[in-house]
């Protein structure tokens, strides 16, 4: 389960972002570039924002009188809304949005989450089709991954994991757990009845680890997200790299 | 008068195991779940590999940061949810 250093370590963090960060200008930047050896010891965690009522008002920018647009909580898949925090401005919070376009952002009124933090990430290597799982500095799980084709690709970029599905069938193309990522396939609008949303699942074809063959979706050994389901928080950061 | 000084101690030892007891199961239950290591037959790719430093100060409390809301522990992995995904598969 989730260690309680990671807490301490997190809200050390916190600290440290408040001592470097541009106090001056009341902004600070609330995670580092990920896979950079600064990212090793002491780097700062990931900050993670938890809807606390059954909504939360996106802005533009802090301030702003107009929101753009409202998510709800829980989410679509009953999941309670998280949403990580890139940047902190005064009472408020700039947040990676679990819409379209990928890596749209937008801003919340820090009054209106819980503020959690983890020092787990997940990197996924397109080219070397291979997935690895940090906490700080450190590798704790790597394995093979499959991954979008070329027609229906998998596109890089910064994403977390927004819900944590139980597969009905195990044995299913989908494995026995799914997390389903913020990002979305920039091909596919719609896929079953789904807005075409990316996931971390395990799979049934195991043997096609290692291929460029799903639609968008990133696959993982039953055994690596049978761990994951039982290792990594919402709202946990998930890069991926070409 | 006696009686009752002796309830409200008693009532203070009950209450201390109590908490002995929640604070044991916690620690229990991160003993024998702990986080894997990669596997042997996966030889980690070449990242950074440092491992942590002790932790630094706790986050102060007086700080002028604007304090919007409050800290808590993630706490464990979430509950998974029952259902079919609809994922790009």
């Amino acid at each position: 389960m989730f260690p309680i250093k990671t807490t301490a370590v997190a809200l050390a963090a916190g600290a440290a972002l408040t001592g470097c960060g541009p106090a001056a200008s009341g902004t600070t930047e609330a995670t580092s570039t990920p896979s950079t050896p600064s990212r090793a010891a002491g780097a700062p965690a990931a900050e993670i924002a938890r809807v606390r009522g059954d909504r939360v008002g996106v802005y533009a920018e802090p301030g702003a009188a107009h929101r753009q647009k409202t998510l709800t909580s829980p989410n679509a898949y009953g999941a309670p809304r998280v949403l990580l925090v890139t940047q902190r401005s005064g009472g408020w919070l700039r947040v990676l949005l679990p819409t379209r376009p990928n890596g749209a952002q937008g801003w919340v009124r820090a009054s209106e989450v819980t503020l959690t933090s983890t020092t787990d990430r997940v990197v996924i290597r397109l080219g070397a089709l291979r997935f690895a799982v940090y906490d700080g500095g450190r590798v704790v799980r790597s394995g093979r991954i499959a991954v979008g084709t070329g027609d229906n690709p998998t596109p890089p970029g910064r994403y977390y994991l927004t819900e944590l599905l139980r597969s009905p069938d195990p044995h299913g193309d989908y494995g026995p757990y799914a997390y389903g990522l913020s990002g979305h396939s920039p091909t596919l609008k719609r896929f079953g009845t789904g807005p075409g949303q990316l996931a971390v699942h395990g799979t049934n074809r195991p043997a096609l680890l290692g291929h460029r063959v799903s639609h968008g979706c990133i696959r993982v050994r039953n055994s690596d997200i049978t761990w994951m389901a039982r290792s990594l928080a919402l709202g946990t950061p998930v890069t991926v790299q070409k | 008068m006696q009686m009752r000084i002796r309830n409200i101690v008693l009532s203070g030892v009950a209450a201390a195991a109590v908490v002995g007891g929640v604070a044991g199961t916690a620690l229990a239950d991160q003993s024998h779940d702990p986080k894997p290591t990669a596997r042997p037959s996966e030889p980690a790719p070449a990242e950074p590999t440092a491992t942590k430093s002790a932790a630094p100060a706790p986050r102060p409390t007086t700080s002028a940061e604007p304090r919007p809301t409050s800290w808590k522990s993630p706490g464990p992995a979430p509950s998974p949810i029952h259902r079919q995904p609809d994922y790009t598969g």
